[in-house]
């Protein structure tokens, strides 16, 4: 018996040199999603590294896994608590700001007053490429406005309901500047060719109080809750060129997890899937007079 | 299921008998004959499918001389478990290689079969399901390995599977102050 335990418990010696690495990858396919697993296993011998950091294995094991990347931690410009250390080589130059870090990506305002035009920075960790985006169009008129931005996956789901490839896959960035009475949302749409500025809403009934502040927004399916000071508000994002604002009539009210939204007026709740999307959105009060109108 | 063909069997009844036959024999690398449902091993196994389609099938025992005969015997063993459990449509599938679906978390028979198997024999088991395009054994055995690493660091994992660190001392500790954060309690 106690033969049999320990055979139970570790692997003889010549079973694992005849284990080809194609079956310690399918084993590794099996491994929960979690990134710190897989670095741990990469720990274990050289082999293992090489199988695991290899890009084809990775890719398979990310559609395995479908969604979002795992959340291994989050951006932000000023930490008072234990940060964890980035991986070496990566310094953000001071004038560096952090505005969002969502899906893989990390969105940042770069603002040299005086000695560069500002801009934004778009920064993937895992590759460390930088994308430099152009602020929109008629950004100066609010340059001194305050601003909050969002970077948002539009990689979409395949046939099985599954989320695509978020960092290969198309982005936009949703850029709120306010200054009061007015708020300015523009949107950029990537593309294989650039990406470029598409839509602009402006909206004229900000009240003195709400202060665009760059907090990280939330995102449920097509709407995105951005937080002012004291007041909520919602984009929503009907298809490609159609674009609502919509602030929420109560003051601080809960974002609502599930079920209808609490607005004054009946308003689309967006079902999951983006086939369905289209079919039962109602276009928004884009041109509700009072509420919002296109610039 | 180890079978004993008598050598005295006449051949002519012999082929009677196999044309009507609803199991297959397979032989192992070592000799031992099993015999496992056809319907069975053409369902759960795509070389074996391939096999009784082409005709290939040897009524003596069809040789995998790849197979040792425990781990035939387990396969076996899975197979007729497999019959006797109800088949989801989820399970049966072609494709072997690289399987990108959700994985379909194993059922209470499975994880028993898995369970009871000592660690070579898992690793046999891998490479015989490997073998046979059985994707759905290479699933549940890779699963079960792939659950030994859980909530262990690296030295244990490399404890477990007795695997050799080949890191020099100084890139290990590169490796560890670089990834802290991966190395701590889950």
């Amino acid at each position: 018996m106690s033969d049999f335990v320990s055979r139970q418990e570790q692997t003889s010696p010549a079973k694992l040199a005849d284990m080809p690495g194609d079956h310690w990858t399918e084993i590794f396919l099996h491994l929960p999603p979690q990134p710190h697993i897989l670095l741990r296993v990469s720990h274990v011998c050289r082999s293992w590294r090489r199988l695991a950091a290899d890009p084809a294995f990775l890719r398979s094991f990310r559609a395995r896994h479908t969604n979002t990347p795992p959340l291994a931690g989050v951006f932000h410009n000023i930490c008072t608590k234990d940060t964890l250390p980035l991986r070496r080589g990566f310094s953000c130059p001071a004038h560096w700001q952090v505005l969002d870090s969502r899906q893989g990506r990390v969105l940042f305002h770069a603002v040299a007053r005086g000695v560069a035009p500002s801009m934004l920075i778009l920064w993937d960790p895992l590759t460390r490429r930088c994308e430099q985006i152009a602020m929109p169009p008629n950004w100066a008129v609010y340059d001194y406005g305050k601003l909050s931005g969002a970077v948002v996956c539009m990689a979409g789901d395949d046939a099985d309901g599954r989320h695509r490839d978020c960092r290969s896959g198309p982005f936009m960035v949703v850029l709120m500047i306010g200054h009061q009475p007015r708020a300015l949302v523009s949107v950029y749409y990537s593309s294989e060719d650039g990406g470029e500025w598409n839509k602009a809403i402006s909206f004229d009934g900000l009240p003195m109080w709400a202060e665009v502040v760059p907090k990280p927004c939330v995102v449920i399916r097509n709407t995105l809750y951005h937080a002012t000071k004291w007041m909520d508000v919602q984009i929503v994002r009907v298809d490609r060129g159609r674009l609502g604002l919509v602030p929420m009539t109560q003051q601080r009210a809960p974002l609502p997890s599930v079920g209808p939204l609490a607005l004054d007026k009946p308003f689309a709740v967006c079902p999951r899937r983006h086939s369905a999307t289209k079919k039962s959105l109602t276009a928004p009060n884009v041109t509700e007079p009072g509420h919002v109108t296109s610039a | 299921m180890e079978v004993d063909k008598g050598k005295g069997e006449a051949e002519e009844t012999r082929k009677v008998a196999e044309a009507d036959r609803d199991t297959v024999t397979l032989k192992s690398s070592d000799g031992k004959l099993f015999e496992v449902s056809k319907e069975a091993a053409a369902r759960l196994s795509t070389v074996l499918a391939g096999m009784i389609a082409g005709g290939s099938i040897d009524d003596n025992g069809t040789d995998l001389k790849q197979i040792g005969s425990e781990a035939l015997e387990n396969v076996v063993d899975y197979c007729n478990k497999h019959a006797n459990s109800i088949p989801s449509a989820a399970l049966i599938s072609s494709s072997i290689s690289f399987n990108t679906a959700p994985f379909k978390e194993p059922e209470e028979w499975e994880r028993k079969f898995v369970d009871r198997l000592s660690h070579d024999a898992l690793f046999d088991l891998v490479e015989a399901a490997n073998f046979l395009g059985m994707e759905r054994l290479l699933d549940v055995t890779c699963h079960k390995i792939s659950e030994m690493m859980k909530g262990k660091s690296p030295d244990q994992i490399r404890e477990v599977f007795n695997i050799k660190n080949d890191y020099t001392k100084e890139e290990l500790e590169e490796i560890r102050q670089e990834l802290a954060w991966a190395f701590y309690d889950d």
